[in-house]
């Protein structure tokens, strides 16, 4: 036995990357359909709340994420774009990382498209604009200056819906979905708490455990953590997206890893040397 | 498929499987999918800012007078690549450091700082209000009149017996309440004695340095749960990726992923048998 975990320890790190990556194709090749998958308070909480707005209400989005993370929040911000549009609010959608406005644009109109959402009255994409906290601050002041035209190049001043809405405070609801800073925390430093918006979002799963503070305290009123919280959401809205999907992946790599602990604990105590030989 | 996603898929595929590629050890392929990764960044973060920042707020800006002076000391940042003027990016840093403080230092202290202590420092053990106490009398009433008025299942009935059990979680000591005392006072005990492993002030035995231990045991928890959290997120990033290989692999991608992979292995099997692949360090 402690010849075997000798081996063990000793064993080329490639195999384990070899065995990762079986573990996450097998669900692509084959889905499990795994059980378990349930939603959690803070995600539940997102979810009541947007449901509880009214008809018309005004909400942003922004997209703080760039290619890297996009497997992560990209399916969040989808579900959360399709809830805004089941629910006929108006969804106005920008980003503050310069390598995330491509990505923004696509998941906001892919899913205003599938709702039959018209641009300029049920939705508008304003882009990307340098400066970070500074577009924060400049929207609390007049979005219309920070963001003279949107992404199509045409005047906010000739967008409908755009009318009603000139501050931050104007919204009934921000979102942020951020892989780092500027980000979640940003907005709600330098936004929301200071205009009294409510705020919800989403983070990578690297980020969860310093944004998961903003729930407790109530900065938030909810927040989907990773691609976990985003498979969550689709669950509650009823439909299965790339983040249900890739739980039976992510479950498989998990249990493998744990179980590679496990194992190497096992081997660590028993291969250990007496104290006081060398 | 049209001709421009095949291709997108091609190049997807060809460049995740070039950076994977350094699982096995450093090879050209990775070099050019690395390289290709910092240079097409870069070249993009350009583009977008000289064409919706420098030429709409600089050229094309409706009064030079005040786009002037942010221009000037953004180039004074530049003259760090001269040494006997570097001293004016000093003027810059300054401007910067002292506009980022200003608006940094008061919003962090409200809102990270005040709002987290406000929501550590809550009462331990909470009893119900005479106002929740009075509201949940109330609501029991209306119950009791709304079922003897429609009847039990009468959906104003439903939502009467809704309001008093929402009533009753506030207006008694139920378990919700009792599992969020119970959740603020394991809350209070991780902070403090988080905070009392760093303070070293006074010597860590007996009493104390069994609190700080318990301080230990928080730090561990988070540290498992900040590790299992990114183990969760490079899983996801990898199934993002491993979706694309997959999705390129049939007829329809013209085959990309094997016939990738297959003059990827060919021309790393060749270098290995030459000896090139010597010159590069081993995984």
């Amino acid at each position: 036995m402690r010849e075997l975990f000798e081996k063990l320890l000793k064993m080329d790190r490639r195999w384990i990357f070899l065995l990762v990556g079986i573990a996450l194709m097998v669900p692509i090749l084959k889905p499990l359909k795994l059980p378990g998958l349930k939603a959690s308070t803070p995600v539940q909480d997102l979810y009541t709340y947007i449901e509880g707005l009214p008809e018309g209400s005004k909400v942003l989005i922004s997209f703080d994420f760039d290619p890297a993370s996009k497997p992560e929040l990209e399916p969040m911000g989808a579900a959360i774009v399709r809830h805004c549009m089941r629910k006929k609010l108006k969804v106005v959608a920008m980003t503050l990382w310069v390598t995330g406005a491509s990505l923004a644009q696509r998941v906001v109109e892919s899913e205003a498209t599938a709702a039959g959402a018209k641009y300029g009255e049920d939705y508008v994409y304003l882009g990307w604009k340098p400066g970070n906290v500074a577009v924060i601050t400049g929207m609390r002041e007049d979005i219309h200056v920070v963001f003279p035209k949107d992404s199509k190049q045409t005047d906010l001043s000739k967008i409908p819906m755009m009318q009603d809405i000139r501050r931050l405070r104007d919204f009934d609801l921000a979102f942020s979905f951020a892989a780092g800073s500027p980000g979640l925390d940003t907005w709600i430093a330098y936004g929301a708490d200071k205009e009294k918006v409510k705020m919800g979002g989403g983070s990578t799963a690297v980020n969860v455990p310093s944004m998961a503070v903003f729930v407790q305290s109530g900065q938030l009123v909810g927040f989907i953590g990773a691609l976990r919280g985003a498979a969550e959401y689709e669950l509650l809205m009823n439909f299965s997206g790339t983040a249900t999907r890739g739980m039976d992946g992510i479950a498989l790599g998990s249990y493998l890893v744990a179980a590679l602990i496990i194992l190497a604990n096992i081997g660590y105590w028993l291969t250990r040397k007496p104290k006081g030989v060398a | 498929m049209s001709f421009g996603d095949i291709a997108g898929l091609w190049l997807a595929t060809g460049l995740t499987l070039f950076l994977f590629s350094f699982l096995y050890r450093d090879n050209p392929f990775y070099k050019l999918g690395e390289h290709l990764y910092l240079g097409v960044t870069i070249g993009y973060m350009l583009v977008k800012l000289v064409y919706e920042t420098w030429i709409p707020k600089v050229w094309n800006a409706e009064n030079y007078a005040l786009v002037i002076p942010p221009v000037i000391i953004g180039f004074l940042l530049l003259t760090r690549f001269v040494p006997k003027v570097s001293w004016l990016s000093r003027w810059s840093f300054a401007f910067i450091i002292g506009y980022g403080s200003g608006l940094a230092i008061p919003a962090t202290f409200t809102s990270i700082i005040l709002k987290q202590a406000e929501a550590t420092t809550r009462p331990l053990v909470t009893v119900p209000t005479a106002a929740e106490q009075k509201a949940l009398e109330a609501a029991e009433k209306t119950l009791a009149d709304t079922r003897a008025a429609r009847g039990n299942e009468a959906p104003e009935t439903r939502a009467a017996e809704k309001a008093a059990l929402s009533a009753r979680r506030s207006g008694t000591y139920s378990w919700v309440r009792a599992y969020a005392d119970v959740t603020t006072i394991i809350l209070f005990l991780g902070v403090f004695s988080v905070l009392f492993y760093f303070f070293f002030s006074i010597e860590h035995k007996g009493p104390v340095r069994i609190f700080s231990r318990v301080g230990v045991l928080f730090l561990m928890i988070y540290f498992g749960a900040s590790y299992g959290y990114t183990v969760m997120g490079r899983f996801a990033l990898l199934y993002d990726r491993l979706l694309d290989v997959r999705k390129a692999s049939g007829g329809d991608a013209w085959f990309a992923t094997p016939i990738i992979l297959v003059l990827m292995i060919g021309v790393l099997v060749w270098r290995h048998r030459t000896g090139k692949a010597s010159e590069e360090p081993s995984h």
